[in-house]
């Protein structure tokens, strides 16, 4: 593997903040990448991860890590936010993640869970699916004590 | 019936909707970037518009996204609340959605072919 490009950042935002940070990263990622339609797919976990992450922290606080690392025959991709999260949304995510692992068909999941985000009046819960059918990306997380950190990760030829 | 249009235009920071009815029809041009600002104000704007669309008897709205930077899942839903409104009417009120787009946007061929999937007798791209 070659040595990566990485962009870290760590802020405290609002929710408008994420929009700015994502039209940043846009740069990074067509500069890096070269490829219009990557870097469209990274844009959209970009900005759901962050949403989420601004949504949900504890203190406020979300860090973000994109790493491109060249292989020989291809590139490694992640966008991770890490953000101190409460029990109840720790226990919403992984419920959200082991159900998405076990549909094969992300596409039918997705559907589904359009389906139900139609017919809810709480928050859309779309935005994981959407990651994962519509930017192809796949994604895990790792918990240690109150800091939730969420991967979303490709290879590219 | 009036035929004018009773949707005042949303302007704020980052983001704007605009409907019009002119003689080819009713439109919903949204620019700027549909994200966590402009959930609210869509919601409510895309409420007005069908409410629009039924009391005008259209038989489309075109959606016009070639100005729209981004849109978040938030603001998506509020389509696929429209669109299920849609669904819901007698056959013979229903209208369709008629999107204008940029083809060199991801987010947007990607988010078109989920719209279309959910409803697929009520999207035309």
């Amino acid at each position: 593997m070659g040595c990566p490009t990485y962009l870290e950042l760590t802020f405290r935002p609002d929710l408008e903040l994420v929009t700015d940070v994502r039209d940043f990263v846009e740069a990074f990622y067509l500069r890096v990448l070269r490829d219009p339609d990557l870097s469209g797919r990274l844009m959209i976990a970009t900005h759901e991860l962050l949403e989420n992450a601004a949504k949900y922290s504890l203190d406020g606080e979300t860090s973000l890590r994109i790493e491109v690392v060249p292989g020989p025959a291809a590139h490694a991709i992640t966008v991770r936010t890490r953000n101190r999260a409460e029990d109840h949304h720790v226990t919403t995510l992984r419920v959200y993640l082991d159900e998405m692992r076990a549909s094969a068909d992300p596409d039918a999941y997705y559907l589904q869970r359009m389906r139900r985000a139609a017919r809810g009046t709480d928050v859309s819960q779309l935005g994981l699916a959407r990651v994962r059918c519509e930017a192809e990306l796949q994604l895990s997380c790792t918990v240690e004590g109150d800091l939730v950190t969420i991967h979303a990760e490709t290879t590219v030829r | 019936m009036s035929l004018e249009l009773n949707i005042p235009d949303v302007v704020q920071q980052g983001f704007a909707f605009r409907a019009a009815l002119d003689p080819t029809g009713l439109s919903f041009q949204l620019s700027g970037s549909a994200d966590a600002r402009a959930t609210s104000e869509l919601e409510a704007f895309v409420r007005h518009m069908h409410d629009e669309a039924r009391r005008l008897a259209v038989s489309e709205v075109v959606v016009d996204l070639n100005g729209c930077k981004f849109m978040n899942s938030s603001c998506f839903k509020a389509f696929l609340v429209w669109l299920t409104q849609i669904a819901e009417l007698a056959p013979d009120d229903r209208y369709k959605l008629r999107f204008a787009w940029d083809g060199s946007s991801y987010w947007q061929r990607r988010g078109l072919q989920a719209l279309k999937a959910y409803a697929v007798d009520l999207v035309q791209l």
